[in-house]
Parts: structure tokens; sequence; C-alpha cells
């Protein structure tokens, strides 16, 4: 039960704030933002932490590789699947 | 083949072609400005250079040509805020070496760049890492010769702002240019994004000491404050106040001696007159029309906009407006719009023609229609010297002391939220009528905040930013000036021309409850929004001149004696922040975006929004004689 738990794939706007967690890729429902978002430096393998929301609880603020604040809104974070353990490699 | 090399070569050796290109928010235009010596503007937020800007500098005898590309994460990518790059990119010939500019401490976004732009082959590369200070005193220390060797391309690390380093990169380009043209990586194999930002991970672990990730403590912290739902949006309307007080306190010494001097110098130079062999109406048109208008602009508007407009870059240099369009997001989500308004509001804040050109950041073309026919809402800094005074008059009074600057400053700080909400509620309007768009998307970047370089931003504003706008207003405002003392000095039929157009307007005025010469005012300043208060003043003092009317008290008399109330005073205001846009605005709109359509529409949406309002007031103020 544990280990499964683990290695669930849910949206980033579900990951609670300073949670880490790895993007494993990007749904298909995103469509033609799915470029825009890999732009942005959400590509599979990159760890990703939501660090703060706006006094509106929307959009989020999240850092990327540890380096890089992007804030998206839930509506992009939706598209973007991340698992807590470390994805492939 | 050989002809086309050989005569590329010839060309490198005339001019030689330099390109600046990186991840949003490195300091390309600090280094872009510190090596051609010339003024952008630069803000901490990305897209902020919107526009490829080009500059030359010699160096050792050679001239080089600096182009300035706006950020980017993706050397080839299509979109809007992005297309200026990949364009400019493809004109990149062999000849010609870019420098890659990364932040020393977000070093991995700049060597994926760096490796993207290698696979690409576009020309020679030099990895250029900014902010090394920054980092230093972060902790993070950089091993730029195994990076070096790991891509393959020059690496040099600087921190822009000292200018030992800028010579320090002139003379590495200088010295190795042809080898680093000349040298192209041949490894053409595409890589996707996924496993480039792996090997990116992988090299920047190898090079780099400390793990960035555990160095944004203090930082973070300060974020987590600032967009909290308790203080984060107070926060932001105190900044706001605080620069909007101090603007005003600290603008009333400095008019009150300018317009002092003016008018003492004045007798003089009329004097001057008497010994000129000239008729006595040159007299009036140089003195009474040119002399006036050109002194009250300086005199009053000058000081608040050498006050605000520094302290405004400063808040941008620090990296507080990114902040605040993420905040505000989801008021602007509403109505269909993106955060990234925000920002070009704020642009708007200074100039509505920059703000325009800034609305290429927004997401999709219909959002930006939206944004650049809203943009004029915000008032631009020649109507938010119109505001300052008007609302010194006849709200704060013209008490001196701690109420004299306080309660002009609630007035100026409502009427810009007032154009806030305002815009969001037309652009509510608009995205839901004439320009659907049902594909949102928001992703902004917050960069990291930064020490602002406060004596050098106070410079570079002041002389950059305000003298060359007084400058423009200036230039409109000498011959108008001129024009004005001449319409309200040649009578026909008993009265002078400017009473008679200002008859014509008078019903369109009152019904709006102002005057026909506030009108006429308002269309006669259609080159610049600055000269709307001194062609009021002239009109209504027409038969002597504005002598002294620098001074709030005496302004107050003249309006008051041409019959001003409460309701006109605030119906003048709402008509400065919302009626058409400037004639420099109304060229950049259709500079930018080519539309007749959008052009006819940022000029009439201003004023159906002024009027409506204005009426409110009017039908407002009524009903409430009636029931007192």
């Amino acid at each position: 039960m544990e280990t499964e738990q683990k290695n669930v794939v849910f949206p980033l706007n579900r990951l609670p704030i300073d949670a880490q967690a790895v993007i494993c890729g990007i749904s298909e429902k995103a469509g033609g933002k799915a470029e825009l978002l890999i732009n942005m430096g959400f590509v599979p393998g990159e760890r990703v932490t939501p660090v703060f929301s706006s006094p509106a609880g929307d959009p989020t603020a999240y850092l990327l590789g540890g380096c890089f604040t992007v804030a998206l809104r839930h509506a992009e974070a939706e598209n973007i699947l991340v698992t807590e353990e470390r994805y492939g490699n | 083949m050989g002809i086309k090399l050989l005569k590329q070569k010839t060309d490198c050796r005339q001019v030689r072609r330099l390109y600046l290109l990186g991840n949003p928010n490195v300091g390309k235009s600090t280094v872009f400005n510190a090596m051609t010596g010339l003024k952008q503007h630069t803000g901490n937020w990305s897209g902020k250079t919107v526009d490829a800007a080009m500059g030359k500098y010699t160096y050792n005898g050679t001239e080089y040509i600096l182009t300035d590309l706006p950020g980017t994460h993706s050397v080839l990518s299509g979109f809007s805020e992005e297309s200026v790059v990949s364009g400019e990119m493809e004109s990149a010939a062999r000849g010609s070496v870019t420098l890659i500019l990364a932040d020393a401490s977000a070093l991995k976004r700049g060597v994926a760049l760096a490796l993207e732009f290698i696979e690409e082959a576009r020309g020679g590369a030099v990895l250029c890492i900014n902010f090394c200070d920054i980092a230093a005193e972060k902790g993070i220390e950089i091993d730029f010769r195994r990076l070096s060797a790991l891509l393959g391309i020059p690496v040099i690390g600087i921190t822009a702002k000292r200018g030992a380093d800028i010579k320090r990169l002139k003379a590495m380009i200088d010295g190795e240019f042809e080898k680093i043209a000349a040298d192209i990586s041949c490894e053409t194999e595409i890589t996707s994004p996924g496993a480039r930002l792996k090997k990116a991970d992988k090299i920047t672990e190898e090079c780099v000491s400390v793990p960035i990730r555990e160095k944004r403590g203090a930082a973070l912290k300060i974020d987590k404050i600032l967009t909290s739902a308790a203080v984060g949006i107070p926060v932001m309307i105190i900044f706001l106040g605080a620069i909007l007080w101090l603007t005003i306190r600290g603008a009333n010494y400095p008019s009150e001696l300018l317009s002092r001097l003016f008018g003492f110098l004045k007798p003089y130079i009329a004097a001057m007159f008497d010994y000129l062999p000239l008729p006595r109406f040159i007299q009036g048109i140089v003195m009474d029309g040119v002399y006036d208008t050109v002194t009250w602009i300086i005199a009053v508007m000058l000081p608040p906009m050498a006050i605000f407009f520094p302290l405004f870059t400063l808040l941008e240099d620090a990296g507080f407006l990114p902040r605040i369009a993420f905040n505000l997001d989801k008021c602007y989500a509403r109505c269909g719009m993106s955060g990234k308004q925000c920002l070009t509001q704020c642009m708007g804040l200074g100039c509505n023609a920059v703000g325009v050109c800034g609305c290429r950041i927004m997401p999709g073309e219909k959002q930006r229609a939206v944004a650049v026919i809203t943009n004029s809402f915000m008032p631009c800094n020649g109507r938010f010297a119109i505001l300052i005074s008007l609302s010194a008059i006849f709200v704060g009074g013209t008490v001196p002391g701690g109420a004299g600057g306080f309660v002009p400053m609630l007035c100026v700080l409502a009427l810009i939220c007032l154009s806030a909400a305002a815009t969001w509620a037309v652009s509510g309007i608009l995205t839901k009528t004439l320009f659907k768009d049902n594909t949102q998307t928001f992703a902004l970047e917050l960069p990291e905040y930064r020490r602002p370089e406060i004596i050098k931003t106070l410079g570079v504003s002041l002389v950059s930013r305000t003298l060359r706008i007084v400058g423009r207003a200036l230039l409109v405002s000498a011959p108008t000036g001129a024009a004005v003392w001449l319409l309200a000095n040649i009578t026909f039929g008993g009265a002078p021309i400017l009473t008679h157009i200002s008859h014509f307007f008078d019903p369109l005025g009152r019904f709006l409850g102002v005057d026909g010469f506030i009108i006429l005012a308002f269309i006669l300043s259609l080159p610049a929004n600055e000269i709307t208060l001194p062609i009021l003043i002239m009109s209504y003092t027409a038969a002597g001149s504005m002598a002294d009317a620098g001074n709030l008290e005496t302004l107050r008399r003249v309006f008051e004696a041409n019959g001003w109330t409460i309701v006109t005073a605030v119906n003048m205001m709402l008509l400065t922040l919302f009626h058409w846009p400037c004639a420099t605005t109304l060229m950049t709109i259709y500079h930018e975006t080519k539309s007749r359509c959008i052009l006819a529409l940022s000029f009439i949406t201003p004023c159906l929004v002024g009027m409506i309002l204005c009426l409110f007031v009017k039908c407002s103020s009524i009903l409430l004689k009636l029931i007192v």
C-alpha cells in the first residue's frame, strides 16, 4: 500500500506547499499549452516545489530545479503530472 | 560558396556583430547598456525588453554592433514574446559571436540555453555568467574552467555593474573574436528539452560548489509575507501610497521655488523687449504665451515626475512589480486576462506609449488588444501631475502641514484604484464580447529580489526618462502656448476667438458637468497631456497673463472665479483619467497593432468611460442637492 502511494502520479496543483515532487510529464489535455510549459522549464525529471500562493489562493509560485520561481494558475498546473518519487532515470 | 564566405569575412573585419542572448531577467539590458553606453531602460522583471535593441561600441579600433535580444527560454520558440528573438537569430550569420548571459545563482538555466545554442550551431558563443557578486554572497563557487571544458565554449564570470568587469569582457571578445566565431561545434544532434535539462543539471552539479537550492531562505520568507492573504495587498497599497505622499510633499518645495524664480525673472526678460524694435503683440506671444506655458510646465510638472519616477524605478529594480502581478492575478483572471496586464499598466503609469509597447508580453493577440485598448486608463506622468495639482487644490486644500500632503495622496491613490477597477471592468466586457479568448494561459516568472543600485537608478531615470519627457512636453507646449495666446487675444465680434470656440463646446461641457474651456483644453492637448492645465489657465486668464499661476492658491482663485465647484474638479479629474490617449500613444498603438479597429476602440473606449463617470457624478450631486 505504502509503496503504491509513493509512485502515484498526480497533477501538480494537488501538491501541498513546500512539498517536493518530480515532474513526469505534461498531460494531453494541455494541448497547445504543453510547449509553453516545457519552455518555461516544466520538463520531465525536473524537481518542483510549490513555495507560496497569492492572497486569492491562485496562482501558486513553483520553485523549479531549486533555482527558479515561476507562477502558474491552477488551470495550468493541472496539466503537469508529478510524482513524489524520482521517476525514470 | 567560396566568394560568399570571403565576402562575409571582409564584412566581419569592418564591423563585428555581437548578440546578447539569455533567459529573462539575467541582466541583459544592464550588460548592453554598460557595453554600449546607451541607456535602455532596465527593470527586474522578465519581458522588460520586448524589442531587439542595437548599439555600437568601439574597442581597440574595431567597431562592434551589439544586439540585445529579449529574454528567452529557448533559442527556437514560436511564442509571442519570444518571436522577436527567433527572428533576429535567423539573421545571425556565421561570423557573429553570441554572448549567452546567465545568472550565477540560476546557472542551470543558462547552461541549458547554451547547450541548445550549441546544438543549433548558430555561430560562435561565449557563456557569460552575471551576478557573480550575489552568487559569492550566497557562497556559490563556480569552476569556470571546468564549465568551459564541458561546454566547449569560453566561459567568463562578471558582475555587470562593475566597469572593470565589462572592460575584461570586451578585452576577451576583442582578443578571441575570430577564434570564437570560427569555432562552431559540429555536434548537430538535436536532443529533447528534458534530456538537455538533465545534461545541464549534470554539468552544473559538476562545476558549482554549493547546491543553490539551499540558499533561498530569506528571499522566500519575504515572498511568503508579501504574497500572504493578510499582508500582500495592504502592503502594495501602502507602498504606492508612500510613494505618492513623498511625491506630493516633496514636489511642493521645488515647485514653489521654481515658480517664484520664474515669476521674479519675468519682468526683467520683459524689460529686454522694450529695447527691441518689435511690435507689442510679439512680446505678448513670447512672454504671456510661450514663457508662461513653458515655465509653468517646468515648475509644476517637473518636480513630481522627478520624484515619482526614480522612486517607482527603485521598486521596479528590486523585483517588486511581478509580485504585484502575482497578487492581483485572480482579479485579472476573472476578467479573462492575465496578471501580466498589471505590468503593462505599471509601465503605462510612466508613459502610455511605453505601456502599449509592453503589451507584447500579453499571451495571445486578443488579450494583447484588450491590454492596448485599456492601457490609457492608467494616468501617465503628464496626467499624473494634473491629478496631483487638482487634488491638492480642491481636495486637500492648500494648507501646509500633514493634511496638505496626506489627503491629496489618498485622493490620487483612490483615482489610481478607480483606473484599475475601470481596467478590469472594461477588459471583462471586451473579453466577453469582441475579444473572446478561451485559451487563457498564465505563466509568470518571479525573479529574485535584487538590491537596486540607488544612485545609478536615480540618475538614469531622472536624466533619460524625466528630462526627455519634459523636453517633449516643452517642445509641444511652446508653439501651443503661442497659438492659445493668439486665440485668446485676437477678438472677433467683441470677444476673443478662444471664447467663441469654447462656447461651441459649452453645451457638451455643461452636459458632462464641466465647461467648454475644459473640453477645449483636452482637445488642444492631444499632442501632449502635460499642456492641458496651462492651456486651461491661459483660456481663463485670457485678458491678463497667468502670472504666478504656479501658486496653488492663485490657481484655486482662477478656477473658482470661473465657476468651478467640487463637481467640476472631480469631473475634470475623471476626464483626465479617461479621455483619448495622447497623439504619441495613438501613433504607437497603430504602429504596434496595425489595426484601425483597435486604434478606434482605444480612442473611443476611454471617452465613453469618462462620459459615463462624469454623468454619474453630476447626477448624484443633483440628487444629493435635492435630498439635502
